[in-house]
């Protein structure tokens, strides 16, 4: 195919198959600062900004990459040029073996554009994504710190908007496999006909490990990237509704979701790291089906329904019904993900998400836990719990659910409950720890209840 | 103290902004033309013959040149630790084994025109195996009726201790008083035994390596290794392509830690490289970095001490068994680091054994590793004496204080082991320790929070610390050389055999030779490592390249400078010796006060009179090791109900001579250090029942990131080495010693309980403090 982009404020039209990797186009046209380290979006080595945004350019494909805009360490400055943030590594003596560092500048950037003057939690939330194993990062922190007090942030021009409003161009063998529709009816048409050989598109972090494992085999592609109706978010008649193309960065930073659904809002904020929180979609999540997958820990608290279309119409099923069995939905093979309806709760809804990994970013939850439940002088009602990463897809805990609803809340309730959980949860692996950290989140959801 | 201009000062790193900018050039990053690529295919059995390969297949599929494997490539032994010659380990590893040793041994490589034709081709050769016994436990690995590992002619090069049939791959013993003597001494005697585990370098660039050839035919290796002539070295025996048809170059380097001391792609690349003259380009996935390079040696490590009321040791017994994996690299010397880094630090012990055995597994292969055995043994070693001091009621601090190596001091360890053989006798001219615990203990607030389990919710607060020493490059065996001539504008460019590999020694050692000749960093124009174009190195490992290449430096920018001085002294009609330089690149006449700029004095030398090339070389060879010393103190809060360990603060207190970078010096401590600690906390090797690992990649293997990181602090107590270039000893490997520890026995303040295996998971912490609340 040929695709149209701006690539360091050049213009190009370049030949690529679709699902090359942003990453060999760049380091094929001789742009050899972004790296692979990992090639599964884990490291950040290859990180860049597209249309502004932090991305891993191993996880973005070529198909993706027209219209939109590119920016590399090359495209900042050159050794006789350098701007500013990539002067002030030099001057904190952040750079040791330089293998992580041009993403670690893109990262910095990303950050510092939408934060011009971040804090430190603030920078280690921005780095996340990136490793380094020579520095420790205490001087890479230095340096951002550094640009940011010299103003740099405040330097960095807003996205300008697309490069061009046409499609790319496919070869006739191309056309046959790939599409990009721009309507949700038009995707409706082609999943219809095509069915179970459709993998679509999102923001394609769980397409692309699973590519390089073996575990996608792809006949037909359908491209959602340019239907600008999944992405909404929107509030009407009651309802949330979140497009099923909306990232894990939108929806952890929608004023709504976070008003009305912090639970929700906080599992966005804890997937992964801004590179893959400015790709991962909310449908992707909900389509992986993985046991370890935090969007549908809070939705199956908060009354979610999934919206599924087809050219047949719209379905709505609640999120309790939607996951079928290990990596396995409800999802028929004219279908679609449209996105999630949530009824927008009381005031007093209280609700929680924790999540413990290995790591504190970046990281799949070992253990995630989603709570809620409203206070009425002293008793529970509508108590709803729900675990994440123990068995093939996250389930609610009815048992201890019931054990709690119409109960005064004391602190022995809220042992006896985090006893309770443990005993209902039935992990695969590492069963004891798990049981018990599970029974202390929900003790730890209850007692921040009695706080207040 | 000496003024410096240049030594001791914050100079920007020489290579920085290139590589911030994405412009400097790492192994892949090279384009040559019209490669071919070399994929490998592996072992999915921990332990195998290989009874047949059919490749027939795999060569008729579209893009393919051949297929490489044990049936059509020569058998050589080598080994792949890239160490002096001959080396310590065994030889014991053949391009492509014919009996397979552990999961993702290479079996064989396709040559292709295109990585994915490789890759595609590789999935579809052929092989037929006999299973055989796998070894899993290296704790068993020398009892009766185990398989034997390599049965097959391997030997070791050197004469030490190497014996297969037994599944040994080195041995180290040594002994000094009588221990049984000394634990009948005892008022108590303190016997505990401690587990590392396995762990990966992680450094972010994967191993590559490509070969090309130059206009003459000669072989052109680019290679991200730590190693270059090693490499150049071990690829002509394997390849049988004459050494001086073949150049070794290393590009920038992205992380070494160690891994990149191996000598892994280097042959394969050559070999197909030569066969059909065209380029060749090997990359390792993350994947297999993880499954098929190098890691971190498992130890088990027993230690026994005989301790009187007062916390006077009279005997030490240290008994370890490392799990070598599949092959030996480094075996030998890993081991006896075990001891002879850390036993010294107790020197006034009178009576002290030291029993190691390295042994073959059918895991992951073992290799140098930052630290390079001395992790191992620290962390047996540091909490066993916080156990003693629990004991007594004694304070970590104090009592360590009182008790470790001080300047004027030996240790008779240091003459009882060396590399794998016997040791150099050395006395410690340079100890700052004590103030490092001060200074160490007051940053963390040692006073404040030890003993004192300040709880919050479930949370219970502790503090722990540890001590360290390391090395300075291998004495008499280590070697550095550099070279150096003027231009006529007063430069100089400075070619060295030492690796820079992301650690900043282009800039290190570039201020030597600047503060020598007394010019700005800028008139340094330094090249390292090029087998054709700069001068023998034996590379960036064991803790060297500061104090052996950076003497090789000195001394052959003072052979410049007497040259400069005897070209002014004609010059400037003058006698040599009523001459010196001046700041900024000039000569000054102490008497007269004139000045003659080295412009003048190179275009003098090089065009006027009695013309010559203002040239010199010098090597260098250490006689003795000077150790610097680290204290490290760790703050941490323990979740009595989840077992997880929160790290608040960490404290890393080091002495490493004069520091001739500060900031460069800071960041080997930072970078170490946060390497020690992730090690300590969540890094480690998982394998199914069969030895196959399962987590590898960054998923599932987790190295720390920002988030993770706790509040760090580094303190440079400088002292002076009288044997150190401008008074510096090393520092890039020890600030990984003591994370480990120093957690650990917060962990203990904290709870009362220990943890004797790494890492310290939530899982063992909650099943430790069960009960403890
Ligand atoms: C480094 C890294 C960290 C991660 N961390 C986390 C984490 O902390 N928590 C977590 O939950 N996940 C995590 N993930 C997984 C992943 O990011 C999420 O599952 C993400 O939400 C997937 O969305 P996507 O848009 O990238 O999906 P894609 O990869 O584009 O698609 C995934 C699957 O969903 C299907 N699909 C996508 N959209 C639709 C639709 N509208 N209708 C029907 N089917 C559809 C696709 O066919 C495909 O099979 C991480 C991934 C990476 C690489
Ligand atoms: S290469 Fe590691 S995130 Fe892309
Ligand atoms: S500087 Fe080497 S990985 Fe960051």
């Amino acid at each position: 195919m040929k695709i149209t982009c701006v690539i360091n404020g050049t213009l190009r039209v370049l030949d690529a198959r679709p699902l090359d990797r942003l990453l060999d186009i760049l380091r094929n046209l001789g742009l050899t600062g972004a790296k692979e380290g990992c090639g599964e979006g884990e490291c950040g080595a290859c990180a860049v900004l597209l249309d502004g945004e932090l991305v891993n350019s191993c996880m973005v494909p070529a198909i993706q990459v027209h219209g939109r805009t590119v920016l590399t360490a090359e495209g900042l400055g050159a050794p006789e040029n350098p701007d500013i943030l990539q002067k002030a590594f030099l001057e904190e003596g952040a750079v040791q073996c330089g293998f992580c560092i041009p993403g670690m500048v893109m990262a910095s950037r990303a950050l510092l554009a939408r934060i011009p003057h971040p804090d430190r939690p603030a920078i280690r939330t921005g780095l996340a994504g990136n490793l380094c194993r020579c520095t420790g990062y205490e001087k890479i922190i230095r340096a951002v710190e550094k640009a940011a007090g010299m103003g740099y942030g405040e330097g960095i021009p807003p996205f300008a908007g697309p490069v061009c409003d046409y499609p790319p161009e496919f070869s006739d063998e191309e056309r046959k496999s790939f599409f990009q529709p721009s309507s949700i009816a038009e995707a409706m048409e082609i999943r219809a006909e095509y069915g179970d050989e459709i993998t679509f598109l999102a923001g394609t972090t769980d397409f692309f490990p699973d590519l390089k494992n073996g575990k996608v085999e792809v006949k037909k592609v359908l491209d959602l990237s340019r239907v600008e109706e999944l992405r909404a978010i929107t509030r009407k008649d009651g309802k949330l509704f979140v497009g099923a193309c909306a990232s894990d960065s939108m929806i952890m930073e929608h004023p709504d979701v976070l008003s009305l659904f912090p639970a929700l809002a906080r599992a966005a904020e804890l997937s992964g790291a801004r590179a893959v929180q400015n790709r991962a979609t909310l449908g992707g999540n909900l389509a992986s089906a993985s046991g370890a997958a935090d969007l549908p820990v809070p939705l199956l608290v908060l009354g979610a329904s999934v919206i599924l279309g087809s050219l047949r119409g719209e379905r709505l099923v609640p999120m309790e019904e939607f996951f079928a069995g290990y990596r396995q939905t409800v999802l028929k093979n004219d279908e679609m993900l449209l996105g999630v309806s949530l009824s927008i709760p009381p005031a007093t809804l209280r609700q929680a998400f924790y999540k413990r990994g290995s790591r504190a970013a970046l990281t799949l939850s070992r253990i995630s836990v989603a709570c809620s439940a409203v206070l009425e002088e002293g008793t529970l009602k509508d108590v709803r719990i729900a675990a994440g990463s123990m068995s093939a897809f996250p389930v609610r805990l009815p048992e201890t659910e019931k054990s709690l609803s119409g109960k005064r809340l004391s602190a022995e309730l809220a042992d006896d409950a985090a006893d309770s959980a443990s005993r209902e949860i039935n992990p695969r692996k590492s069963g004891e720890f798990r049981k018990t950290v599970t029974g202390n989140l929900v003790r730890k959801f209850l007692l921040s209840l009695l706080q207040n | 103290m000496t003024d410096f201009s240049v030594v001791g000062k914050p100079v920007l790193k020489v290579d920085s902004l290139s590589l911030a900018c994405g412009a400097a050039r790492y192994t892949a990053d090279f384009e040559v033309k019209d490669p071919f690529y070399l994929v490998f295919f592996y072992s999915p059995h921990a332990h195998a013959e290989i009874l047949s390969i059919d490749d027939g297949p795999a060569r008729g599929m579209e893009g393919v040149v051949d297929v490489f494997h044990s049936g059509n490539t020569p058998s050589d032994l080598y080994t792949t630790a890239g160490q002096g010659y001959p080396e310590p380990s065994p030889y014991d590893t053949a391009l492509f084994n014919k009996s397979v040793r552990y999961v993702g041994d290479i079996v064989g490589a396709v040559l292709a025109e295109s990585p994915a034709a490789a890759r595609e081709a590789a999935g579809a050769v052929r092989v037929e195996y006999r299973q055989l016994e796998p070894l899993f436990d290296p704790e068993k690995s020398m009892d009766p009726g185990v398989p034997c590992l390599h049965g097959d002619g391997a030997f070791a090069p050197l004469p030490v201790p190497y014996r297969p049939e037994e599944n040994v791959a080195g041995e180290v013993l040594f002994s000094f008083g009588d221990v049984e003597k000394g634990f009948a001494e005892a008022d108590f005697v303190e016997e505990e035994t401690y587990r590392t585990h396995y762990t990966n370098h992680c450094a972010m660039e994967p191993h590559a390596a490509t070969a090309t050839f130059d206009e003459k035919g000669r072989l052109v290796i680019y290679s991200s290794t730590q190693v270059p002539f090693h490499a150049r070295r071990t690829v002509s025996r394997v390849t049988g392509i004459p050494a001086h048809m073949i150049r070794v170059v290393k590009p920038r380097i992205g992380g070494g830690f160690g891994s990149k001391q191996e000598i892994i792609l280097e042959p394969y690349v050559a070999l197909a490289a030569w066969k059909y003259k065209r380029s060749v380009k090997a990359e390792l996935s993350r994947h297999e970095v993880f499954t098929t390079a190098r890691t971190r040696h498992p130890m088990r490590v027993r230690i026994k001490t005989g301790v009187k009321k007062d916390g006077t040791i009279t005997a030490l017994e240290m008994n370890d068994i490392m799990n070598t994996g599949a092959y030996g690299a480094h075996a030998l010397t890993v081991l006896s680091n075990a001891g002879s880094k850390v036993l010294p630090m107790f020197n006034k012990i009178p009576n002290v054994s030291f029993t190691g055995r390295a042994v073959y597994t059918t895991l992951p292969v073992g290799g140098a590793y930052r630290g390079y055995g001395a992790t191992q043994g620290y962390f047996a070693f540091n909490q066993h004496v916080d156990s003693i001091c629990r004991k007594l009621g004694l304070d970590f601090v104090d009592y360590v204080k009182k008790w470790h190596i001080r300047e004027g001091e030996t240790s008779e360890v240091f003459k009882a082991i060396g590399e794998g053989t016997e040791g150099v006798s050395q006395i410690i001219k340079s100890c700052k320790l004590s103030e490092c615990l001060d200074r160490g203990a007051e940053e963390i607030g040692w006073s404040r929070l030890r003993g004192k389990r300040i709880t919050s919710g479930s949370w219970v607060k502790g503090v722990g610390a540890a001590v360290s020493m390391q090395g300075s490059g291998i004495p008499k065996v280590d070697m550095g050389s550099a070279s150096m001539k003027m231009n006529d504008d007063g430069s100089f460019n400075l070619y060295v055999g030492a690796t820079d590999i992301g650690t900043g020694s282009d800039t290190i050692l570039s201020q030597i030779a600047a503060e020598t000749l007394k010019v700005p960093v800028e008139m340094i124009l330094i090249l390292s490592s090029d087998t054709d174009l700069t001068p023998f190195d034996t590379g960036a490992y064991a803790s060297s390249t500061t104090y052996v290449s950076g003497q090789a430096v000195l001394r052959c920018a003072g052979k410049i400078r007497d040259q400069i001085l005897s070209a002014a002294a004609v010059l400037m009609g003058a006698s040599a010796d009523s001459l010196s330089l001046g700041d900024g690149g000039v000569v000054v006449n102490r008497k007269s006060g004139e000045e003659a700029p080295f412009s003048k004095i190179a275009c003098f030398a090089m065009y006027s009179h009695d013309q010559f090339q203002i040239q010199a070389g010098a090597s260098y060879t250490g006689d003795e090791s000077p150790a610097p010393f680290m204290a490290h103190f760790a703050e941490v809060d323990v979740d009595l109900e989840t077992g997880k360990v929160r790290l608040v603060k960490f404290v890393s207190a080091g002495d490493c001579g004069r520091p001739i970078n500060p900031v460069l010096a800071e960041g080997q401590i930072e970078g170490a250090t946060m390497n020690g600690i992730s090690y300590a906390l969540t890094e480690q090797y998982l394998f199914d029942p069969r030895g196959k690992m399962t987590n590898s990649s960054f998923w599932d293997y987790k190295i720390f990131g920002t988030l993770d990181m706790p509040e760090m602090k580094t303190i440079l107590a400088e002292s002076d080495e009288p044997t150190g270039p401008y008074g510096a000893k090393s520092i890039s490997e020890i600030g990984i010693n003591g994370p480990a520890p120093a957690i650990a026995n917060a962990i203990f303040d904290a709870t009362g309980r220990r943890i004797y295996d790494l890492p310290l998971t939530p899982e063992k912490v909650l099943a430790a403090i069960k009960g403890v609340k």
